[in-house]
């Protein structure tokens, strides 16, 4: 397998934060490929922000290389990572995904606003028809994010992170404010969509029983050390 | 107490000394001119009044050679309005009338260039009593006055000094303008040195 | 997109962000207004007299000989003698001149004594003649030719009687000599309206009986007897005069405050308002300074606003950044929240000086005699406008920078 052909690779990567009470993350060697859904559980505290962070390309590596699709991360400059965690990477987070203001279409769309070559595959009504496919009531783009229940917000932000198929989706914790029932359904969901779009999946959780949804299953612990401080 | 006759009273018996008293110093300030521009139907007139610190450097009366070469150098200056006053060009103004001299002092170096025999216009009132202010006067004065006559009188909308050029003592010109639309107070500075006629 | 977003943001926030809207609409009001007093007052001013070329009266400061027999604020120290009078009038650069007798009073409004050529040459907004409304002009001794406030305050009809006062606050009445309502001036927006108008003899009629300010006592000449006097006065307060060029002006104020009989002032009457100006211009200034403080302190409370929201929007900024936006983006996000503020203020302060023009305009006149005009705002308007919202961004530039540097921190993992 080329690198190219890889989701994401991490490569001896050491990374420091610099400022605050000192934490350190170094990860030897971790891979996703492409179309693979990989579960990564870590407690909190365990540096997944950190190593979150790294991939999508809000920090860089003091050392080694994170490559996205190829790319790697630290050869692009500021400006041009942010644009390609635009492009590149559906990003869902574990609660308040959503910009309470705005409507669901708008959020959606957010992504879009950053990412030229995404809005160009993105068709005009992707929004409306994710939604759908994601179970969502109709005539909910006009709707105020704010106004939604926590899991259709959940589900809204899988939209966001699936339109314009990007290749890569980031998921941190998207089930733990939610409850048993719907965490189960809204995996299903989850993964069905991203199969669908052909997209790579990483995904952190505490949760070991998730783990069955999902092609492979690593331990942060297994891959990266930390010293000094939580971040 | 009833204002008008009061007034009459006290004018009444001011007048006789008023006759006596009337010899009064303008108000002097180095560095500060006093310009008077009137126009009217295209027809323009300038009158300056600057002190002698600022066009000579010295307010006695000149007796060397040098300060009397000095004050000739400077009514020779003032006759050439183009080195005074800058019209806009394109108001077409030509020179009818210009009157340099020196006031204060044993006597009154006067240069008097008529250009246009025909001008009637020409303002006697200022000249009429020169001599009066003569003996008093500790601080000589140079007075100039031009007159145009402009072709195209919407084109004056202002009026340069390369006066400061010329004098390297003047800072400032108190100018008050009268224009048909309008009458108006103006400063003008070395740093700023237009007036602009509203 | 973005400006939807921004709106959207600003809307989620409605009570704070209304306070400071509400904030820099009042500030801009309150600026706009000043302004606009500012300029009509000196409008108006300005309107009050043109067409004269040069103002005579006795020896004083130029700015209180127009102040007094302009705007009738103030008192002559000193009257022009009869004689000097006439010899400014014969005075070949003289076209005209009306002369100016004032002193006396009618209820709280002042008369003025003049001749048939004030209402021939005083002139006023760009050279407006006056214009008799009702009646007719001075023609009789005893006619009184009175202004739209004088009519409109004390309800005078042509033909009523009048009783002018002696000076200016005095219960002594010139009751012998009943003056007539002979015609009524339309309004001008001047002084003129709340001045009596009456024939310079009969100013001096009424004082036929009186000395060194006191009735003379016994019983007053008669009327039959006065009108055959000599009613000639002795002396004006002031004099309006007309050259014939304006070529000639300086040279006859020159020649007017060189008379040596007796001590005059010429002053031009533009040049006179200009002197005002600099004097009242300290104060304008120091108004003008303090009302835009007033626009700086709503300002900075938009900037206080902005400051203590970032902490609880730290989660927002995080979701744009995850999305793909820069720092940079937040930065200009934020900037134009604060400009959508401050153009949304700027507005409804528009809003807010024209209402309450309306309102105060008629309050304004009725008080003041200074008539402000409703226009649409001038370039100079929009550029302060323009100023509040270019300074509103401006000052969100701080909390923006504040923000760009957290959101840089932060990344997209803020913990809340």
């Amino acid at each position: 397998m080329t690198l190219s052909a890889r989701a994401l690779s991490l490569e001896n990567v050491r990374f420091r934060w610099s400022g605050r009470a000192a934490f350190g993350l170094s990860v030897p060697e971790f891979r996703v490929s492409r179309g693979e859904s990989v579960l990564l559980l870590g407690e909190s505290g365990s540096g997944k922000s950190t190593l979150l962070s790294l991939i999508c390309g809000i920090v860089t590596a003091d050392e080694g290389r994170v490559s996205v699709g190829g790319t790697d991360l630290s050869s692009l400059r500021t400006g041009a990572r942010d644009r390609f965690r635009a492009e590149h990477i559906g990003v869902i987070f574990q609660q308040f995904n959503l910009l309470p203001y705005a409507s669901v279409s708008d959020n959606i769309q957010l992504p879009l606003r950053f990412a030229p070559a995404r809005r160009k595959r993105a068709a005009p009504d992707e929004a409306a028809r994710l939604c759908a496919a994601l179970g969502l009531p109709e005539g909910i783009t006009d709707v105020t994010a704010g106004h939604l229940s926590v899991g259709q917000q959940q589900r809204v932000a899988v939209a966001r992170a699936l339109i314009g198929q990007p290749p890569l989706i980031v998921a941190d914790e998207p089930t733990s404010a939610l409850d048993a029932a719907t965490q189960d359904s809204f995996l299903a969901l989850l993964s069905e969509r991203i199969a669908a779009t052909g997209a790579s999946l990483l995904m952190v959780s505490h949760d070991e029983r998730l783990g069955a949804r999902f092609d492979r299953v690593v331990r942060l612990s297994d891959i990266a050390q930390t010293d000094g401080m939580t971040a | 107490m009833k204002p008008i006759h009061l007034a009459l009273a006290v004018t009444a018996l001011a007048s006789p000394a008023l006759a006596q008293e009337a010899r009064e110093m303008d108000a002097h300030e180095h560095g500060v001119s006093v310009a008077e521009i009137a126009v009217e139907h295209g027809k323009v007139a300038i009158n300056i009044t600057a002190p002698g610190m600022d066009i000579v450097g010295f307010e006695y009366e000149a007796a060397s050679t040098e300060d009397k070469d000095a004050v000739e150098a400077a009514i020779r200056a003032l006759l050439t309005p183009e080195a005074i006053v800058a019209l806009p060009e394109a108001a077409g103004c030509r020179l009818t009338e210009v009157l340099a001299h020196l006031h204060g002092g044993d006597h009154d170096d006067t240069a008097d260039a008529h250009m246009d025999d025909d001008h009637d216009d020409h303002d006697d009132a200022a000249h009429e009593d020169h001599d009066d202010h003569a003996d008093a006067a500790q601080h000589t004065e140079f007075h100039v006055s031009y007159a145009f006559a402009c072709e195209d009188e919407d084109a004056l909308t202002q009026i340069g000094f390369p006066f400061f050029d010329q004098f390297a003592n003047a800072q400032e010109i108190d100018a008050q303008y009268v224009t048909e639309t309008g009458a108006g107070l103006a400063e003008i500075t070395r740093a700023a040195p237009t007036l602009t006629l509203e | 997109m973005i400006l939807r977003l921004a709106f959207g943001s600003l809307m989620a926030r409605a009570l704070t962000v209304g306070m400071t809207i509400l904030a820099i609409a009042l500030s801009v009001a309150l600026f706009l207004g000043v302004e606009k007093v500012r300029t009509g007052a000196r409008a108006s001013f300005a309107d009050t007299i043109s067409g004269t070329d040069l103002i005579v009266g006795a020896r004083s400061g130029s700015v209180q000989l127009l102040l007094y027999s302009v705007f009738r604020i103030g008192n002559a120290t000193n009257n022009v003698t009869w004689e000097s009078y006439q010899d400014i009038a014969r005075r070949p650069e003289v076209d005209w001149i009306v002369p100016i007798s004032l002193g006396d009073s009618h209820r709280q409004f002042r008369v003025m004594g003049t001749t048939q050529g004030f209402f021939e040459h005083y002139k006023f907004r760009g050279g407006q003649a006056l214009e008799i409304a009702e009646g007719h002009g001075l023609t009789d001794l005893y006619d009184a030719v009175i202004g739209a406030e004088v009519a409109a305050t004390l309800g005078y009809h042509v033909g009523d009687p009048i009783v002018v006062a002696h000076g200016l606050a005095s219960f002594t009445e010139h009751d012998e000599q009943p003056f007539r309502v002979a015609g009524i001036i339309a309004r001008t927006g001047t002084p003129v309206d709340r001045t009596v108008i009456v024939s310079l003899e009969a100013i001096e009629a009424i004082h036929v009986d009186w000395h060194s300010g006191a009735q003379r006592p016994g019983a007053g000449t008669p009327i039959e007897q006065i009108r055959q006097m000599d009613l000639t006065p002795k002396a004006v307060t002031a004099a309006l005069v007309g050259v014939n060029s304006k070529l000639r002006i300086f040279g006859l104020q020159r020649w007017i405050n060189e008379y040596p009989q007796e001590p005059l002032l010429a002053i031009l009457p533009g040049v006179a308002l200009q002197e005002l100006w600099q004097i009242v211009g300290i104060a304008e200034t120091a108004l003008t300074g303090v009302s835009a403080m007033v626009v700086v302190t709503a300002l900075l409370g938009m900037m206080a606003m902005i400051f203590s929201s970032l902490n609880e929007r730290r989660r927002e900024m995080a979701i744009w950044r995850a999305m793909g936006a820069r720092p940079l983006t937040i930065l200009g996000l934020l900037v134009l929240e604060a400009a959508l503020m401050a153009a949304l203020g700027a507005g409804l302060g528009l809003a807010l000086l024209y209402g309450g023009l309306v309102l105060a305009q008629p309050m304004v006149d009725a008080a003041f005699g200074l008539w402000l005009p409703i226009d649409p705002p001038t370039a100079r308007e929009l550029i302060v406008l323009a100023s509040v919202i270019a300074a509103a961004a401006v000052a969100s530039l701080f909390p923006a920078l504040r923000a760009y540097r957290l959101s840089l921190a932060d990344g997209m993992m803020v913990k809340v």
